[in-house]
This record gives C-alpha cells, sequence and structure tokens, in this order.
C-alpha cells in the first residue's frame, strides 16, 4: 500500500458566488449564509428558473498575446493569481511550477446559439478565438501563460472528481521529485450545456438544495474556482514561506458501477477513503470532519453514508460530515478544489461548517451529520468527491503546525 | 522499482481500423480523401473506417455512445488480448488502473448535445448529456471489465497520450496500481476539420493541389483521429504471470523546451537527454511521423546530438495525422522498431514550439536493465 509523503500548501485562492478571494469564501461560510438564488435570466437557457450559485463580481481581466479567455478562465485566473501571490518573492520558481487545473465544461461556458446550431459555419464566420477555449487543456495552460509559470502542465476531467484528482495529480509531480512547486485547483462556469444536461437528467432541485436531508429534492448547480499552492516541505522550510497546511494523503478509486449513478453501497468511494487514509498514515479516529461530496440528490446521498459506515467502521465516536454545496451549489470541475480549500480552512479555523437546511438527516449511527457550526481541534481532515462515470477521490489534509486565521 | 515498467500489450484504432498488436509501420502514407462530410473541395485528413465494434470484440455493445467511447472499449479489450490477459478476472482489478488522454473528448455527442441545445435546451436528450463527458471513454473501460482502480483523464493537446502514459507511470511508481491500461485518441468532427482549415493550420497534403499560403508562425498539421491502447505492468506483475513485453518504460518528461526564438534549446536538449539517458548514452532512435514534417523534435536531436548527448537517428512512424493519442501510436511504432536498434532506446517525442508543450518517452528493449 503506497503512502504519500506529505506537501506543504503554501497559497490559496478562490472565486466563488461569495465574491473573490478565500476571504469572501470564509466570511460567508463563518456566518452560515447560503450563495445560491434563482438564476439570473440572461444566463437561463430553460424555460423553469433553476436555484444556482451565480458569480456576481466582474471577471474583467486582459487576455495575454495569442489567448482568447472565456468565463471558466477569466474563474480559474482570478483563483491563480490569489494562490499564487507567495511566488512574488520567489520569481525565479515560477519558471519551474507546474499547474494542473480541472473543468467540466472548460469554454463550452461561452458557446452561443449560433456556435451551438452550426459550429462549422461558426468557424468560417470568425468564431476561431472562442473555440480555441474549448480544450480542457486550455485553461491551465491560459494560467500558466498568465502568471508566467513554465512547468509541466495539464488538464483534468474527471467530472465531478476532476478538482481533488487534479490536487493529487499535482502533488504527486513533487513527491516524485519532478517539481518542487505546483499551482493546482479547479474551474467551471455555468453553462447551458450543464444546465441543460442537469435538466435533463431530472437532477435539479428547484429550490435552495438540502443535502442529506431525508426530503432532498436534487442539487444546485454553482461556478467558481479555486487553486491551491502546493509546494514541496524541504523547499517551503527553506525559503520560510507561512505554510497552510498540508496534504498528507490521497487516492482514487473507480465504481465500474454505471455512467451516472453510484454504487448504491458506496464501495467505491470508500475504497478512495480507506486507500487515503492508509496513505496518510492516519487512523479512523485520527480523522476529525469529512467535507462531503453531498449533492442533495436521493442516490449520491444515500450510497455516500453508506461509503462512511464503511470506511469509518470501528470508530470510537460518530463522524462528523457536512457538505458545503449547500452554500455555493455543485461546482462540477471546481467542486473538489473548493471543497479542499473549505476542508483547510475549517482546519485553520477549528470550525466545522455545517449542511444548511438540514432538518431531518439520513439516519445513521457512525455519521453525524451537522447541521449546526461546531468548534473542533481536529488535526486531520478529509475531502472526498465523486463524478458521473464512476470516479472517486479523497484527499487527506492536515492542520499547519502554526496554524492560525 | 524492481523489475521496472513493461509495456505488455498494445492495439490501436486507426486508418486500417481497429488492430490488435503493435501497428503495422506500412500503413497508408498519405492521408486519404474525405467522404464523411461534405466539403467545398476535396480535403484529406486521417481516418478512421467505420466498423462495427462487435466485429471487433464479440459482444460489445457501443450504441448511444461516442466514438471515442466505442473505441476505447474496443482498444482496451485488444489491448489486453494482445497481452495475453483473456479473462480481466485474472489480476486484480482494484490494482488496475485507467488512464486517458484526450484533447477533444467526446466531439461526435458534445455536437450533438449543443445541437438539440440550440432547438431547445429544456428538451435536451438525457442519454446524451453524461455520454458527451471527457471521462466516459474511461469509465466505460472499467464498467465493461470491473476495474476499480484508479481512473483519470488528463488533457494536454497533443501530447495527451504521453501525458496519459506518464500518469499511468506514476501511479505504478508510487504503488497505487499494478498495472494500468492507458489509452488515448480524438474523433475528428467536420466542424473541427473546419476550425483547422479557417484558422490556416492545415498541411498542404490535406489539399489536393498546393492549398493555401501558410501562415508565419502557425503550425501546419494534418488532422487525424483515432485511439491507441497500451497496458502498463510493474516488473513484478508482469513476472508473476509470465508476461512477455513489448519494451520497458525508461524516463519520461514534459515540459517546455522552448527558448521563445526558433525551437527548442540545443543546451537544454542535451541536457535534458543525458539526464534521461544517464552516464554512457548509448544511440537513441527518435521516431516520428514523416508526414509531420520539418518536426522541431528532429531539431532537438539534431541539437542535443550536436550538444554531445547522444547519437541521434530518426526513423519513420506511423502516418496516423495529429491527433490527442497520435504520440501513443508513434510509441507503438518505436517499440515495433526495438528490434532495429542497436542499443535498445527509442525516443518519442510531442511537437515543440512555443505555444504547445513537449514530451519525451523513452522506451528499451525489455532485456535491457
Amino acid at each position: 500500500m503506497p503512502r504519500h509523503a506529505a506537501v506543504a500548501i503554501t497559497g490559496i485562492g478562490a472565486i466563488s458566488p461569495y465574491g473573490l478571494g478565500w476571504k469572501a469564501l470564509l466570511e460567508g461560510l463563518s456566518e452560515g449564509r447560503g450563495a445560491t438564488a434563482p438564476i439570473s435570466s440572461s444566463a437561463n437557457p430553460l424555460d423553469t428558473v433553476p436555484v444556482v450559485g451565480q458569480v456576481a463580481v466582474s471577471l474583467d481581466l486582459d487576455a495575454p498575446e495569442g489567448f482568447e479567455l472565456s468565463r471558466t478562465d477569466r474563474l480559474a485566473l482570478l483563483a491563480a493569481r490569489e494562490a499564487s501571490a507567495p511566488l512574488s518573492a520567489v520569481p525565479d520558481d515560477r519558471r519551474g511550477c507546474a499547474v494542473v487545473v480541472s473543468t467540466t465544461v472548460a469554454g463550452l461556458s461561452d458557446i452561443d446559439a449560433a456556435g451551438m446550431r452550426d459550429p462549422a459555419g461558426y468557424y468560417r464566420r470568425g468564431g476561431l478565438g472562442p473555440v480555441s477555449t474549448y480544450p480542457v487543456s486550455h485553461v491551465a495552460d491560459t494560467v500558466a501563460a498568465v502568471l508566467g509559470l513554465g512547468g509541466p502542465r495539464l488538464g483534468i476531467s474527471v467530472a465531478c472528481a476532476s478538482g481533488a484528482i487534479a490536487i493529487g495529480v499535482a502533488a504527486r509531480l513533487i513527491e516524485e521529485g519532478r517539481v518542487r512547486l505546483a499551482l493546482a485547483g479547479g474551474s467551471d462556469a455555468l453553462a447551458p450545456f450543464t444546465l441543460a444536461g442537469f435538466n435533463a437528467l431530472q437532477a435539479l432541485d428547484a429550490h435552495p438544495c438540502r443535502p442529506f436531508c431525508e426530503t432532498r429534492a436534487g442539487l444546485n448547480l454553482g461556478e467558481g474556482a479555486a487553486m491551491l499552492l502546493l509546494e514541496d516541505e524541504g523547499h517551503a522550510r527553506g525559503r520560510g514561506a507561512e505554510v497552510l497546511g498540508r496534504l498528507t494523503g490521497w487516492a482514487f478509486s473507480n465504481d465500474a458501477f454505471h455512467p451516472t449513478a453510484p454504487d448504491e453501497e458506496g464501495r467505491g468511494l470508500a475504497s478512495s477513503m480507506e486507500k487515503a487514509m492508509r496513505s496518510a498514515r492516519v487512523s479512523v479516529d485520527d480523522v476529525g470532519y469529512v467535507n462531503a461530496h453531498g449533492t442533495g440528490t436521493r442516490l449520491n446521498d444515500a450510497a455516500e453514508v453508506k461509503a462512511y459506515e464503511r470506511a469509518f467502521a470501528g470508530r470510537r465516536s460518530p463522524l462528523p460530515v457536512s457538505s458545503t454545496k449547500s452554500y455555493i451549489g455543485h461546482t462540477l470541475g471546481a467542486a473538489g478544489a473548493l471543497e479542499a480549500l473549505i476542508t483547510l480552512l475549517a482546519l485553520r479555523t477549528g470550525t466545522l461548517f455545517p449542511t444548511l437546511r438540514l432538518e431531518r438527516p439520513i439516519e445513521s449511527r457512525l455519521v453525524d451529520l451537522l447541521s449546526r457550526p461546531r468548534p473542533s481541534s481536529m488535526q486531520v481532515a478529509m475531502s472526498v468527491s465523486a463524478g458521473f462515470g464512476g470516479s472517486n477521490a479523497s484527499l487527506v489534509l492536515e492542520r499547519a503546525r502554526d496554524a492560525r486565521s | 522499482m524492481r523489475g521496472g515498467i513493461l509495456l505488455t500489450g498494445f492495439a490501436s484504432v486507426g486508418t486500417r481500423g481497429p488492430i490488435r498488436g503493435l501497428p503495422p509501420l506500412d500503413g497508408p502514407a498519405e492521408p486519404l480523401p474525405i467522404a464523411r462530410w461534405p466539403t467545398a473541395s476535396p480535403r484529406r485528413a486521417f481516418l478512421v473506417p467505420p466498423f462495427r465494434p462487435a466485429d471487433a470484440v464479440p459482444g460489445l455493445r457501443t450504441r448511444r455512445m461516442d466514438r471515442l467511447s466505442a473505441w476505447a472499449l474496443v482498444g482496451s479489450a485488444l489491448a489486453l488480448q494482445d497481452a495475453g490477459i483473456d479473462v480481466p478476472g485474472a489480476v486484480d482489478r482494484s490494482r488496475t488502473a485507467v488512464v486517458c488522454g484526450t484533447a477533444y473528448g467526446c466531439l461526435d455527442l458534445t455536437e450533438e448535445f449543443l445541437g438539440a441545445l440550440a432547438t431547445n435546451a429544456s428538451q435536451a436528450p438525457p442519454i446524451l448529456f453524461p455520454e458527451t463527458l471527457a471521462n466516459l471513454p474511461g469509465s466505460h473501460v472499467a464498467r465493461h471489465f470491473g476495474i476499480t482502480g484508479p481512473n483519470l483523464t488528463a488533457s494536454a493537446g497533443h501530447v495527451s497520450g504521453e501525458v496519459a502514459l506518464l500518469q499511468a507511470v506514476s501511479l505504478l511508481e508510487s504503488g497505487d496500481a499494478d498495472r494500468a491500461l492507458v489509452l488515448a485518441g480524438d474523433v475528428l468532427t467536420g466542424a473541427l476539420f473546419e476550425w483547422y482549415e479557417a484558422a490556416s493550420l492545415l498541411a498542404p497534403a490535406c489539399f489536393d493541389g498546393p492549398g493555401p499560403e501558410p501562415v508565419a508562425g502557425r503550425r501546419q498539421v494534418v488532422p487525424g483521429e483515432g485511439l491507441a491502447a497500451c497496458l502498463l505492468e510493474t516488473g513484478e506483475a508482469a513476472a508473476a504471470r509470465r508476461a512477455r513485453a513489448h519494451g520497458r518504460y525508461h524516463a519520461g518528461w514534459l515540459g517546455s523546451l522552448h527558448d521563445g526564438t526558433e525551437g527548442p534549446s540545443g543546451d537544454e536538449a542535451a541536457k535534458l537527454l543525458r539526464e534521461m539517458l544517464g552516464a554512457n548514452a548509448p544511440e537513441v532512435v527518435l521516431v516520428a511521423p514523416a508526414a509531420s514534417g520539418p518536426s522541431a523534435m528532429a531539431c532537438l536531436a539534431g541539437r542535443a546530438e550536436a550538444g554531445g548527448a547522444t547519437r541521434v537517428r530518426s526513423m519513420a512512424g506511423v502516418e496516423s495525422g495529429e491527433f490527442g493519442g497520435s504520440g501513443l501510436v508513434q510509441l507503438g511504432a518505436a517499440l515495433a522498431r526495438l528490434p532495429e536498434t542497436e542499443h535498445g532506446f527509442t525516443m518519442v517525442a510531442g511537437p515543440a514550439d512555443r505555444h504547445v508543450q513537449t514530451a519525451v518517452i523513452l522506451v528499451e528493449r525489455p532485456e535491457h536493465r
């Protein structure tokens, strides 16, 4: 069984329905304020009006020469700029910094009706620039180009497990010694593509979602981006960097069950959690909190509770779990990254953020589904993600030894 | 890692349809006329001829899947057969990974879904949406074979295949898996081909006749489509089932070798190859398709040789056009060339220009240490 070497987290950045910056995200979570609302009419392609988490702040950015920027690119850049700020003190390190960014829609977030109806005609009429933003890798390429990061770069697209997998992949680059620094995270903008897709699957809740609640009726989509600056621990110590937390373990698995539905018994997700804990050398009792995938759909949440009961069997006290998708919605390719960041903030502040609107939690003897905020002196927490296609990802994070808010 | 990492199975879906084993080196040298979609005047590309997946792999059901998903199932089945694994249950599927690389993902169905949105977004077909996701090919493979290990899809433009391979190597070296199916490919749609043309990226070989004047500073490509699949195993895992190997992975690298002027830095290239090969570097054979034209990688190889890194010889690969899996196809060609090389190293390299990363994969004969 592999044991991963710990990787330091020395920078964080985010943009969410709460606004620009990780502090805005923390403020919203701390106030227990949901950030979802009925979608604006200009962004709504549907006959109904879904509840979503929309980013309302300006995304004005100058595009670098030769690059077109989609909304997904802009979200990524704003989060990446904040997370990479520590690199301003070590400009030489930029040249070798890797970039691993996940997304599901990439530049399809911006495609217009003409492009949808007749792509070839759209290209002939001069839609070349926007089309260049469609490949998944474009987001990572853009972040690298704008921020001057010269290490290896790649895009990750594994549906809703993407963000967590991007972080694990980047951490592995550092563990292997290929790079000493890596900017990792995810970005997704609200898009007609995904709104229509989830609507077609009847997966959307017409009201603010209620993950893990017996009355839950589906998910709310959201948009945003989060980035973590990961760094070799020795390198971080050597340059006197402030260590915000540590990524000490990770693992991926697949349900091999169904394209959209999770394994009902939660076996695949449980497997990823078990392996992640072993790779981090922590026991089931060491984990103080799990930030759940918790979409609010009937199938996911039921299966996920069973996954916790499997993975944490034998634990001495109930496992605190919550879904922060109840605050900002399901941000798809950005979700795993945003939730890893939220888990880190929980460790740093000593606060467990509850699931909003959780009035009748799914019953479980082992899983403590939080409906109220709770102080915690935990040292270790976990963030889990699952996605269409059956992929699961679990990250184990540890509080920094001198953590302060 | 004891025993290293071996390539024990290979398959491809290309201009000759599905092929089990290493790609033949005598395939079509020129792109073929496009008949699948209407063009204003004759155009050429490397296209996969239509075939029934169930003819290649009896019992395979691929209805409603994107062609990329169907090819992934065919390619992985044939690669497993080539590796001598006829019953996937014969190996520990929880310690088997599936790693996919693609530049554009499930483009056929993405375009179809977009068309449905344009008609009525509220009535979009539910069965179509999940099949548009870039990770669905890997998901179908996992489900078909019951593979529950790590499963991820990476994208890095036309070096997506190399990136997928390096991710798979990483999973094996870290101990997260004992074996990995690596799949890399893309489908070419009429709309994508038209984008290449509108962006002045098409090479002269795409036209009957001289074609338009090239635009300065723009790469020229022959678009292609297809998929390559290979099975990697740790030396121990391969030895446990007495697998024969096509080759052994030696080293890999991904990054930027561009010095901002005309091409890869010779000093950096020489340093890279010296680091990858170690002391007493033997001859290295660079495998690249002839249709790639004045290859920046051939330039890199030349500069590396001039820098004293090693002797570099070029050999023809497989003409496949450019797509996310074309590097993996060339890897297959490199493995096929291994018996011909004097010292067993072969280099497969992705394109290098100021907007595209360089990927270098070195493989050697299985018996080399």
